[in-house]
């Protein structure tokens, strides 16, 4: 064969393949939107169903929050405290339901760690207002700051002893600033990742939704990785595993819970579970739009006799009804009703399972933050 | 019989194919490692990592500072780069195959076949009689234009195994009958234009399987016959521009595309070279002559072997391959599989009667955590260096046990190991791993 005869069939076949091929790597502003594989319109209905009012709504209570907060430090006195305790408990519901969004604008501000990072530092805190130094911005400030450090200072003892805290004591006007600045804070946060997603501000939503493909940084990559991850660390462990000893050769760390001066560790864990369960599914079970779920169940992937997509959903369920089954506050259920507490946490071990092995796998998306060689 | 295979093995063949191979290896290695720094993969994987799944019976081989590791990598580029060139040629291809060899070694995490491959090729580099030419400057002493048949057959062979026996590996039921894992993979491109709507039929996924099977298994013979030589090279650049556009597989097709240029005629690689100013390409018949030539043969004839027969030891174990993987590495088996999974290590101590878990995560990076996830090996490799971490602890009586989901082929995950041995009282070795539960669908 003739140098040249190879050399015309080597440019043939790279201009077949290129030709076959190339036009994929270039995306196309007219696509087929009708195909149940193609991810458009789930990435538009994750978006505009669940994550853009989610965010939207805890905007709304963070600065309804803040409201609340000026009237007590304006006037410290019974009524305004039952109001102000009783709007962070509703803002704490709300952010149950987005703080596992940890991918795009709310990871690159860090929101879940500078609103929700738990057990808090009681004591750090206490010095930064006998000193009046107070600074939110270092990222060693993570556990001085957020929900649970407003939930130090207002449910930190009881009632009269908080107004006194803000009234008689030395500290008092410093103690305002402080929770001032936490309202302050945690308005700005919020209000950034909101921005960042709405079409005025960052449009991350465009990005968002043209970001399809299952590989490492692609949209339902981010999402599952995310969420798995966040099931995995937060979820599992920061939420029960931690308190009940899992991590910590087995002593258990009442500590640790979430909302631990507030004593309402089951009832967020309960609207952080519900949460995961609407983002999953978009909606309630008769009447939802295209989300992960569906998408799972596009691919037909089947969990023993059952649709995959239905198994996870039925094991949210069982992990709402296990964790719902305590009756103890958790700091106390963790040695009291020890039984109880480790069946809730072998229901999100399996949700893990499920979402790390099955999910991914069902998807074909990456389980990895790392790009690599592939063979 | 012995005199023919003698006279196969020394008759005088064009040195051209192989100065092309040559060139194009080194040059395509200098460009995956030049790749492999710039990603931050030097970091990522070999100074990131607390720790790392060192191969059995090569636990000496261990990852150096970070400062070394890059003066490792650096050496390599310019052994690849002298490859190339024909600098030093035998020191070149020899400091290439050490360092690459010694990095593949570090950790099984990112064991991959056309690594593999490339560090096979490299040491039959070393062995070849190349050094004589070099561009631009001409080498004093002998040169040669023609070498004995058995430096050009011996890459061709091992080239034509890869390919066979990755086709070898695809005869198997779920490949072939439920066209899996393809079925899996090819829906996540559904997102391409032009061909992404149809990423989704079945019917793509049985193509692509059978097409795969079929091309594996003839496209050595295709490519060793003059007349079907130009179809099959064109099915060489289709098949791996495919895999190349389709999965997430590095510099693969490139290497393979390159090295099949070898089966071209040595009238064609004489054409090629004629257009570059090689000075040292003799144009009259000078041929290389070594009185080692019996032993040589002898050496590349047992390396050879070890080849044919590595990739069979698999028939040495009970069980299904895809899920024990014993017996799968190094045996070219290439995207076979979809495999996942998730491992919990239950700690136990006996002395206070304490039982609590430890993850992957807390001690493996994401791709280390992927890859011992699923392979029984790295799990009780893992399982001992947990052991030793709680030993340092203070911890010294602790019982590991492990519960490891794994879904093979987008199945419901099942147990891998049994949970109820002590992982840190068993030991690694060649026989049947005992502590592997059977695979069930």
């Amino acid at each position: 064969m003739s140098f040249n005869s190879i050399t015309k069939t080597l440019l043939t076949g790279i201009a077949s393949a290129v030709i076959l091929l190339m036009p994929s790597c270039v995306t196309s502003e007219n696509e087929e939107e009708t195909l149940s594989l193609d991810q458009g319109p789930y990435l538009e209905d994750i978006a505009d169903d669940y994550i853009i009012p989610a965010y939207s709504s805890f905007l709304e209570s963070s600065i309804s929050l803040q409201k609340e907060v000026n009237s007590f430090t304006e006037q410290p006195s019974p009524s305004t405290y039952t109001s102000l305790s009783e709007t962070l408990m509703d803002a704490y519901y709300e952010w149950e339901a987005i703080g596992f969004l940890d991918f795009g604008p709310a990871f690159t501000h860090t929101l879940r760690a500078n609103i929700n990072t738990f057990p808090t530092d009681n004591f750090a805190i206490e010095i930064a207002i006998e000193s009046g130094e107070i600074d939110l911005d270092k990222i060693s400030s993570y556990n001085k700051k957020g929900l649970p450090a407003m939930d130090y200072l207002i449910n930190g003892a009881a009632a009269e002893e908080v107004i006194g805290n803000f009234t008689t004591d030395p500290f008092a006007e410093n103690r305002k600033k402080y929770l001032v600045a936490l309202a302050q804070d945690i308005v700005d946060r919020s209000n950034l990742v909101s921005q960042a997603w709405s079409f005025d501000g960052g449009n991350y939503r465009g990005t968002f939704i043209g970001n399809k493909g299952t590989a490492v940084g692609s949209s339902f990559g981010l999402m599952v990785n995310s969420l798995s991850q966040y099931l995995e660390s937060f979820t599992r462990d920061a939420r029960i595993g931690i308190p009940l000893g899992k991590r910590s050769q087995g002593v258990p760390i009442p500590k640790s819970v979430e909302g631990y001066y507030s004593q309402n560790s089951i009832a967020l864990a309960s609207s952080h579970i519900n949460g995961l369960k609407r983002y999953y599914l978009l909606g309630t079970s008769s009447n939802h739009g295209m989300g992960l779920y569906d998408y799972v169940k596009s691919t037909k992937a089947s969990y023993g006799e059952e649709l995959l997509a239905d198994a996870i959903l039925n094991q949210f369920d069982e992990a709402l009804t296990k964790v719902e089954a305590i009756n103890l506050p958790l700091e106390r259920a963790i040695t009291e009703e020890y039984d109880l507490v480790n069946e809730a946490h072998t229901a999100l071990q399996k949700l893990v399972v499920m979402t790390k092995v099955e999910m991914s796998s069902a998807l074909g998306i990456l389980i990895s933050y790392q790009d690599n060689d592939g063979d | 019989m012995i005199s023919t295979l003698k006279n196969i093995l020394s008759k005088p063949v064009s040195i051209a194919p192989l100065i092309t191979f040559r060139v194009l290896f080194g040059f395509m290695m200098l460009c995956s490692i030049l790749r492999f720094i710039t990603k931050g993969w030097v970091y990522e994987q070999y100074i990131r990592p607390e720790y790392h799944f060192t191969y059995y019976g090569f636990e000496w081989v261990q990852v150096l500072p970070p400062l070394l590791m890059y003066a490792i990598f650096g050496i390599m580029a310019l052994a690849a780069l002298g490859i190339m060139m024909g600098w030093a040629y035998h020191w070149s291809a020899a400091l290439f195959f050490l360092t690459f060899t010694y990095v593949e070694l570090i950790d099984k995490t990112y064991y991959l076949n056309h690594y593999y491959f490339v560090s096979v090729m490299a040491l039959v580099l070393v062995f070849l009689p190349l050094g004589r030419v070099s561009f631009f400057k001409p080498k004093e002493g002998p040169i040669f234009s023609h070498i004995p048949q058995l430096y050009l057959l011996l890459p061709k062979v091992i080239i034509g195994l890869v390919y066979f026996y990755a086709g070898v590996a695809k005869l198997n039921p779920e490949w072939l009958i439920e066209a899996l894992p393809l079925r899996i993979w090819l829906p996540a491109n559904s997102h391409l234009p032009l061909v992404g709507p149809i990423m989704g039929e079945l019917w793509l996924a049985y193509a692509f399987s059978w097409f795969g099977a079929i091309y594996d298994l003839s496209i050595p013979f295709l490519l060793c016959y003059r007349k079907t030589r130009k179809y099959a090279f064109f099915m060489v650049v289709v098949f791996h521009m495919s895999t190349w556009l389709l999965f997430p597989i590095g510099m693969f097709p490139f290497i393979m595309i390159a090295s099949s240029t070898l089966f071209f005629s040595s009238k064609w690689h004489r054409s090629l070279w004629s257009l570059f100013p090689i000075k040292s390409l003799p144009t009259d018949r000078t041929i290389y002559y070594s009185k080692h030539f019996k032993s040589k043969a002898l050496l590349l004839g047992v390396f050879l072997l070890i080849q044919v027969l590595l990739p069979w030891r698999f028939l040495a174990y009970p069980g299904k391959l895809f899920w024990t993987e014993q017996g799968y590495r190094f045996s070219w088996r290439v995207m076979l599989m979809e495999k996942a999974g998730y491992a919990i290590f239950h700690i136990t101590d006996p002395l206070t009667d304490r039982s609590w878990e430890i993850y992957a995560k807390d001690y493996l990076t994401p791709a280390q955590e992927k890859q011992m996830s699923t392979q029984p090996d790295m799990i009780l490799q893992f399982a001992h260096f947990l052991k030793d971490k709680l030993r340092e602890e203070g911890l010294s009586s602790t019982e590991i046990r492990a519960e490891v989901y794994v879904s093979l082929n987008g199945q419901a995950s099942k147990l891998l190991i049994d949970p109820s041995l002590d992982l840190s009282t068993i030991r690694d070795d060649f026989g049947h791993k005992t502590w592997i539960l059977p695979y069930s669908r």
